[in-house]
């Protein structure tokens, strides 16, 4: 019999014994996230509910279920959350977390308190928006069961308070049924001084879509990993990831996509803004396994380095065990801002602070085009313009369409 | 002749080297000025440094704008005075709407304000004359569109921006027979309309079969060489530019 005693101390035990990093490639290029889940008691007295509340009226979103350190409320009869109280052998022995030989999963586990779970039927449609709010650490678990020919969309908000140090621990664990058409949009807006830790895994069955959106616009440190090593044939599966930094804030992001069966299709878009002493990593690796005929594997890292500071190493990498009829290609670079991009719009009369602007904000604009979700893709961009503009994040901002540089694709 | 550009003795710096040397030219108001010559002559690099591109030097001479001088003016302060530059290769900008990029330099500009019906009229009508596909309008500026779309997109810019003295480098490069006559057409279209000033910047002649050009200038390193009337495009169609090795 586990206990979910047992199973954090398992889970403690497993991080600490296992690499940071098993691609060679990578092995120099990580960020050690601190564990410290001990201290990952809830937080008293946080007053989450207003603060729900005016996050709500900014964002002019209902959300169905705020999650806090403190409290976890849903507000939909479709999304379902369990405490460690719940958490019985059953619970545990019935594989609802992530294990294997995965250190981010044994993080992510480690910290486990809120486990959120969202099982949409066969042939049913769901939209559903999450709001987490920190105070100090803030763990979560998603689990998303779309089932077969389903319609789901997932958009969660991440937000910790002033001055919070804690660590926000967010596992998404989706798993998309033949032709379900899934969209998951993560936004975390944490304020300086707390860390994130992202890790995601995503499983499409034959003939299904699943798109994933990230955007990292807060916290100081950030460590994220997108696995999808799943993908049945006839699928698409598309993960786009968006950092913007500034001052010291660090990214480390990287991605595992594998083809395996016919047809497939696996794409990874990573993309970074980077002011001050801001660094990132992107390093987004696709295998192509033997059998994933007439399969399509991309990965594109682009960044802008918008100080001699800034730094980005963009590490894209690919193995392929099939080469006939595959597409399999990667591509990487990173530049200041674009001289004579900026001289064409000061040329139509824009002055070079609005025309760089313009400019930044097109280039996130395009990773976030790839939210079919308007207002989490609203919401994103407003976010990221209130950094852009004022300097500031972890706080919302009003949100408003207008300055919004959309263009569809 | 009310003169909107005179440019007196200019010599310019470009990638490191001495590009433009003692450079004088004259366009008064409504006039279309024709700017040929061989490749690597400084014809391009002239019309950056009009525009203010700050990779260009002027080391001498003046550049004036309605007798003003614009030396020291960044480009979007010469867009104001009504100056704009028809680029031969345009960026591709992703992400970028293209209607909301022509809204904001309309505002930036100082143009009137429109309603957005009018607005968007005014961008149909312009590209169904251009024949842009209806789909490009959608896009992002520039981005994946052909080298024929692309000038089409500049063209369209220029009618909607309605500057006093425009810059065509090379408007025709890239088009097909039928694409250079449409262009030719809108271009004469915006000048009837607006009376607009012109430099256009060619290799070819086959855009000025469509044209009424008053003036003819050949370049030859850095310099102005020879001068005249719409008679010496005839003569360097048969001759070629008749410069000295």
């Amino acid at each position: 019999m586990v206990s979910y005693k047992q199973f954090v101390e398992e889970a403690i035990s497993r991080y600490r014994s296992l690499p940071a990093e098993t691609n060679d490639l990578y092995k120099k290029y990580f960020i050690d996230m601190p564990l410290d889940p001990a201290s990952s008691s809830a937080a008293q007295g946080a007053d989450c509910e207003s603060t729900a509340r005016e996050i709500e009226e900014k964002t002019r979103v209902k959300f169905d279920a705020v999650i806090s350190d403190a409290t976890a409320v849903s507000r939909n009869p479709a999304v379902k959350i369990l405490s460690p109280a719940d958490l019985d052998e059953s619970v545990i022995s019935g594989k609802l977390f992530s294990s294997g030989d995965d250190k981010m999963a044994a993080y992510s586990n480690a910290y486990s308190r809120h486990f959120i779970l969202i099982d949409v039927k066969d042939g049913s449609s769901a939209n559903v928006n999450l709001l987490f709010i920190g105070c100090g650490n803030l763990p979560s678990q998603v689990l998303i069961k779309a089932g077969r020919n389903s319609r789901v969309g997932v958009s969660e908000v991440y937000v910790t308070s002033k001055g919070s140090t804690g660590t926000v621990v967010a596992l998404n664990e989706v798993s998309a049924g033949s032709g379900a058409e899934v969209e998951l949009n993560v936004l975390h807006n944490e304020a300086s001084g707390t860390n994130v830790v992202s890790l995601y895994k995503g499983d499409a069955s034959d003939g299904s879509v699943l798109r994933s959106n990230f955007v990292f616009n807060g916290g100081s440190l950030t460590r994220s990993r997108n696995v999808i090593d799943s993908v049945g044939s006839d699928s698409q599966v598309l993960v786009s990831e968006i950092a913007f930094g500034t001052g010291e804030q660090r990214f480390d992001l990287g991605s595992y996509m594998a083809n395996t069966t016919p047809r497939s299709t696996a794409k990874l878009e990573s993309g970074t803004v980077l002011d001050g002493r801001s660094q990132c990593m992107l390093k987004g690796y696709a295998k192509v396994a033997k059998g994933a005929r007439g399969c399509l594997s991309r990965i594109t890292e682009r960044g802008i380095l918008l100080s001699a500071d800034a730094h980005v190493d963009a590490l894209p990498d690919m193995s392929i065990d099939y080469s006939n009829e595959v597409k399999a290609t990667h591509s990487a670079a990173t530049a200041p801002l674009d001289r004579e991009a900026m001289f064409y719009m000061m040329s139509r009369g824009l002055e070079e602070e609005k025309a760089r602007k313009i400019f930044i904000t097109a280039f996130m604009a395009k990773y976030l085009s790839n939210m079919k979700d308007g207002p989490a893709s609203e919401i994103a961009m407003s976010v990221m313009l209130e950094k852009l503009e004022r300097g500031t994040f972890g706080v919302m901002p009003e949100i408003t369409a207008r300055g919004v540089w959309m263009a569809s694709r | 002749m009310q003169l909107i550009l005179e440019i007196k003795n200019l010599h310019v710096d470009a990638e490191q080297r001495n590009v433009l040397k003692g450079l004088n030219l004259k366009v008064g108001d409504d006039e279309l000025h024709v700017l040929m010559g061989p490749n690597g002559s400084g014809k391009t690099t002239l019309a950056k440094t009009i525009m203010g591109h700050p990779q260009t030097h002027i080391t001498g001479g003046e550049i004036l704008v309605d007798g003003e001088a614009i030396n020291d003016l960044p480009p979007n302060e010469r867009a104001k005075k009504g100056i704009f530059l028809e680029f031969q290769n345009p960026v591709e900008i992703e992400g970028l709407g293209i209607v909301n990029f022509l809204n904001t330099a309309r505002g930036a500009l100082g143009k009137e304000k429109i309603s957005y019906k009018e607005f968007m009229g005014e961008i149909k009508a312009n590209s169904e004359s251009l024949r842009i596909r209806d789909d490009l309008m959608g896009r992002s500026l520039n981005y994946g569109f052909s080298g024929g779309e692309k000038k089409k997109m500049e063209i369209l810019q220029m009618a909607m921006l309605r500057p006093k003295f425009a810059i065509l480098d090379e408007p025709d490069s890239g088009l097909d027979v039928d694409a250079v006559k449409v262009v030719a057409e809108n271009i004469n279209a915006f000048r009837e309309k607006t009376h607009a000033s012109m430099l256009l910047i060619t290799h070819y002649s086959r855009i000025l079969n469509y044209m009424k050009p008053q003036f003819v200038h050949i370049m030859a390193d850095g310099k102005i060489v020879r001068e005249g009337g719409t008679k010496l495009l005839g003569q360097i169609e048969r001759e070629g530019y008749g410069l000295e090795e």
